[in-house]
């Protein structure tokens, strides 16, 4: 086949071709000139030759011109032949979009802003989602870290033994290393004053396992196994010791014994769970008599499973033959042991990220994540309209600039860069905005965790992923608001639109009327979603959760932290601590239990009717142990039988039930005095029931009620406990005088959370409130974006009409008329909006009602409410601009254009 | 004016580097020579010349320089290089051989 022919090019030539084109590009000022020179020498020429042949001089010239032809086209085309033209392109386009925002200052202000909102609403939500469950941990290759978990019966992970971890270590070959980890409070006094805090109690082999490095000094290191040393949590060094390096080597008291201080954790490591609290200090598991007082022997027995399994998977390992040869430990334990540890079988779960298997209700947790990130996208949504509608108005009042740079020659794919350059910088300077938001949001946001006992592992932050999302988002934000106006760029009679005068342009304006009913649909859906939530933070706050919350004060101690603590000792300063709280002014009770409901601790118990073990299906229960005053304390009705009293602590051991528990035990009608149940732990013991309590909350609110059961906590004799002291009136005001009184009595006790009963059992509502906070702010940023949008078009309107405005007003239109044309030209597609984000708001997923308390996800009041107010508001949004329009001299507005 | 034809795509630069083998001319000059043995016929806006000058002198077929024309003002000259002349006569080559077979096309239909 023959075709026409090309120029063929060797490598040399190439090579020629690029070395030119880069000298020409490097010197290309003096090729501009050299252009200019060579042209202009033609035309002259050309005239010149022109008039010779008889042409007056100035016809030459013009002809001349004419038969040359578009000599910016010309060098455009040159130009576009240079390699790396395109970077000196970006850099004009560059120039004349920074140009461009500031010969506009106003809309490169709302816009920035607009979007800085936008992003960093998207930002903040990622930072929370990414710190809850997907940035993985800050130590050496996560992803081949797993924890090892027994497996109950129901499927649900069970903390393991030493001799079971032991077990696994030298077990499975998958494994290239294991170690094993507890939690509990320690008190620590470095300077007189003991404070509790939250300390892990590791392996060894703990932290080489992790692939840490120490920020200070070192890290417990295989051989530490019982020496009296610690490693501080890179926060606890800050706040306690100020981050002061000196403190490497000294020793500090820990529950009374001196622990070395060998060095501080790198920071933003604090363990690797997520929900629980953050160590603050690690201690070697060989000095649990130390660090663990009164926990018995830990490392031989079996029946004590309360280790957190840490593995690192070997290199050529598969979690699969890890799974397999964990299979085979399985069995052997429960050929040797009987399964001592009540697990029946081992989990083998990813730890890449802090997210683990001791996660309560992973569908909440994906509703929350879902709703916050729809949030999120639906504020961009609007942002992005906002700005598109912005740039569209501009787009209209560049028509003749645009028709201009057409006419001299510039190609359209040009015109598209120089818009897409344009969008991309404004989103550039929106995501630079939206970083230091969404750090003040994020920060903020701890705020809304309920006051906790200690400080919570789960830390969102601004970090190198954050921003990195930040500028996608941006990015992606560019594509969507730039695509209106680049719509119009593309359409084929872009040229003849601008060149015709601005008067009526109906693509524009309509695709901002479609614009303003999706900010104002979204805007609705958004409030709504506020709505639910503040409906439901009410709902919550009135829920009876059937015991009195005000005017009373608690908080946590642990004697048998203190060295030399033996039972006898706890139970005198027990007796000591009521004694003396009860003396002071304004007492008028004072109880103590291993925790309170609602406070997000909870412990169970299987119970079981009937004469023998185990006849029928045990009951799980949530189980409490308490002081005779506390269900008096507490405003808790005994409805049959009676409390503990002071002969519960021997013989045969006594509970109370409440009457769900009652109802499940005896079905038929016959309640408590006296009958006996079995209470199945280590064995199962016979226990009498004494009394019948009113159902009352006791994990979350609006539950249903649960089974709970009452033990002695005297007769336990538990060392750790929450001590509740009723106030006759303020409680507040007796925070000083009980910590007084506990100092006095115990100076190196620490004591725990005291703060009003209240906040104790806020933790319950932090759902509801954090849910109700959230959507509140995402509704009001996402209301006054639509708003903006809306003024917007009102204004937009009232400027292309004044002309008309001007005629119908000299004709003697009375003002309110007109105010009412212009209004009505922004509420008609504020009213399809209302009703599209109606629609929407009611096909709300009946699923949400799972993080909603007593309100139904298609709540007629709040969606009436929304979109009612939404109503009211646009319209003022839509009247002052209208306003402001109509009160426009007359004669001056038939002078406009 | 007599019958207008349109150039093909590419024939531009062919038509230089023939004009150019003469002699050494300013891109004016180049643009008067071809429409004069043309007797017209090629119409082109004569400023299309130039974007095809500086493809053709990155490429390395012409050599510009700049010196002083006939009437005494800076212009700049072009002169074909080896490479040029070499390109010239494989394109010529070709396109004798495919005005040759649209030729035999039209004349045997």
């Amino acid at each position: 086949m023959i075709s026409p022919p090309k120029p063929r090019r060797g490598i040399l030539l190439s090579i020629i071709y690029i070395s030119a084109g880069i000298r020409q590009w490097l010197d290309r000022r003096r090729f501009e000139r050299d252009m200019d020179d060579e042209m202009r020498f033609h035309i002259d020429m050309e005239a010149r030759d022109l008039a010779s042949s008889g042409l007056s001089p100035d016809d030459a010239k013009a002809r001349a011109l004419v038969t040359f032809g578009g000599q910016a086209r010309f060098k455009e085309e040159a130009r576009v032949d240079l390699p790396l033209h395109w970077l000196s392109d970006l850099r004009d386009d560059l120039r004349y979009a920074l140009r461009s925002m500031r010969r506009t200052p106003v809309f490169t202000t709302v816009a920035i802003l607009a979007l800085g909102i936008g992003v960093s609403a998207n930002t903040t939500l990622f930072g929370l989602a990414d710190a809850a469950a997907f940035r993985p941990l800050a130590v050496s290759r996560p992803n081949s870290l797993y924890a090892v978990a027994g497996q109950q019966s129901d499927g649900s992970p069970l903390t393991l033994s030493y001799p079971t971890y032991l077990d696994i270590r030298a077990g499975v070959p998958a494994f290239a290393d294991v170690a094993a980890f507890t939690e509990r409070m320690v008190s620590v006094n470095s300077d007189g004053t003991p404070v509790g805090a939250w300390a892990a109690h590791t392996t060894d082999n703990y932290f080489s396992l992790l692939g840490l490095r120490p920020a200070v000094g070192r890290l417990t290191r295989p051989g530490d196994h019982d020496t009296p040393v610690t490693v501080l949590s890179h926060a606890f060094w800050q706040t306690h010791f100020g981050g002061n390096p000196a403190i490497v080597g000294k020793a500090i008291r820990v529950n009374g014994a001196p622990f070395v201080v060998i060095g501080v954790a790198p920071p933003g490591f604090s363990g690797t769970r997520l929900f629980t609290f953050a160590a603050a200090l690690w201690f070697p598991i060989g000095m649990h008599a130390q660090t663990l007082p009164g926990s018995g022997d830990l490392l031989h027995i079996r029946e004590r499973a309360r280790f957190h399994v840490l593995v690192r998977l070997a290199d050529d390992a598969r979690a699969e033959s890890a799974r397999h040869q964990l299979g085979a430990i399985v069995a052997q334990l429960a050929r040797d042991h009987r399964g001592a540890n009540g697990e029946s079988g081992l989990l083998l779960l990813s730890n890449r990220t802090a997210i683990n298997p001791w996660l309560a209700s992973p569908e909440r947790l994906r509703m929350i994540g879902l709703l916050s990130l729809a949030g999120g996208w639906l504020v961009l949504l609007i942002a992005c309209a906002d700005v598109a509608n912005l740039l569209l108005a501009r787009m209209t009042t560049r028509g003749r600039e645009i028709a201009t740079r057409l006419a001299l020659g510039a190609s359209r794919g040009r015109l598209v860069r120089q818009f897409l350059t344009e969008s991309v910088l404004l989103a550039a300077f929106g995501g630079a905005a939206a970083v230091p938001i969404a750090m003040v949001a994020l920060r903020a946001s701890q705020g809304l965790t309920p006051p906790l006992d200690f400080a919570p592992s789960f830390s969102p932050a601004m970090d190198g992923r954050a921003l990195a999302v930040t500028g996608g988002i941006a990015l992606a934000s560019a594509l969507l608001f730039g695509l209106a106006p680049l719509l119009h760029a593309l359409s084929p009679d872009l040229a003849r639109m601008f060149r015709a005068s601005d008067h009526h342009k109906p693509g524009a304006s309509r695709s901002r009327q479609v614009l303003v009913v999706v900010q104002v649909a979204t805007s609705v859906v958004v409030l709504a979603v506020a709505g639910l939530f503040a409906r439901s933070l009410d709902a919550a706050r009135r829920i009876d959760v059937g015991f009195e919350t005000g005017h009373a004060i608690a908080f946590t101690v642990d004697p048998s932290l203190l060295v030399g603590y033996d039972q006898r000792r706890v139970d005198e300063l027990y007796r000591r601590i009521d004694a003396s709280l009860r003396e002071l002014p304004g007492v008028q009770s004072v109880a103590r239990a291993s925790s309170i409901p609602l406070d997000g601790t909870t412990s169970t118990a299987r119970v079981l009717a009937g004469e023998a073990l185990p006849t029928t299906q045990a009951i799980v229960a949530d189980c409490f142990y308490v002081s005779p005053s506390y269900f008096g304390t507490l405003g808790i009705a005994v409805v049959e039988g009676r409390a503990f009293g002071p002969a519960d602590t021997a013989g045969v051991e006594r509970v109370l039930v409440n009457e769900t528990l009652a109802r499940r035990l005896w079905p038929s009608g016959t309640m408590g005095g006296g009958q006996r149940v079995w209470l199945d732990s280590l064995g199962g013991s016979r226990v009498e029931v004494i009394g019948v309590v009113r159902s009352h909350a006791s994990r979350q609110l609006g539950d249903r009620p649960r089974a709970l059961l009452w033990r002695s906590l005297e007769r336990n004799r538990l060392s750790r406990a929450t001590v509740i002291v009723r106030a006759t009136d303020d409680a507040e005001r007796l925070i000083p005088g009980a910590r007084r009184t506990i100092q006095a009595l115990a100076p190196d006790l620490a004591i725990v959370g005291l703060r009003p009963l209240r906040e104790h059992i806020a933790v319950a509502y932090s759902a509801a409130q954090s849910g109700a906070i959230g959507g509140f702010v995402l509704g009001i940023v996402a209301s006054l974006l639509a708003l903006a949008g809306i003024f917007g078009v009102v204004a937009y309107t009232v400027s292309r009409r004044a002309r008309e405005m001007g005629i119908r007003s000299a004709l003697g239109a009375r003002t309110s008329h007109l105010i009412g044309l212009m209004v009505r030209s922004g509420l008609r597609p504020t009213g399809i909006g209302i009703l599209a984000g109606l629609g929407i708001a009611s096909a709300m997923p009946s699923s949400m009602s799972a993080i909603l308390y007593g309100v139904s996800p298609r709540d007629p009041v709040v969606l009436l409410g929304a979109s009612g107010l939404f109503f009211i508001v646009s319209t003022v949004a839509a009247f002052i601009p209208a306003w402001r329009g109509a009160r426009v001299d007359p004669r001056r507005a038939l002078q406009l254009d | 004016m007599p019958g207008n034809t349109e150039l093909l795509h590419g024939t531009l630069e062919l038509l230089i580097l023939r004009v150019l083998r003469a002699s050494a001319l300013h891109g004016w000059g180049i643009s008067k020579h071809i429409r004069e043995v043309s007797r017209d016929m090629l119409q082109i806006n004569q400023g299309s010349l130039y974007p095809a000058l500086y493809r053709l002198e990155r490429e390395g077929m012409i050599a510009a320089e700049w010196g002083t024309s006939d009437e005494g003002r800076r212009a700049k000259f072009y002169t074909i290089t080896r490479a040029g002349l070499a390109q010239l006569a494989t394109e010529e080559t070709e396109w004798r051989r495919f005005a040759l077979a649209i030729e035999l096309v039209l004349t045997s239909a």
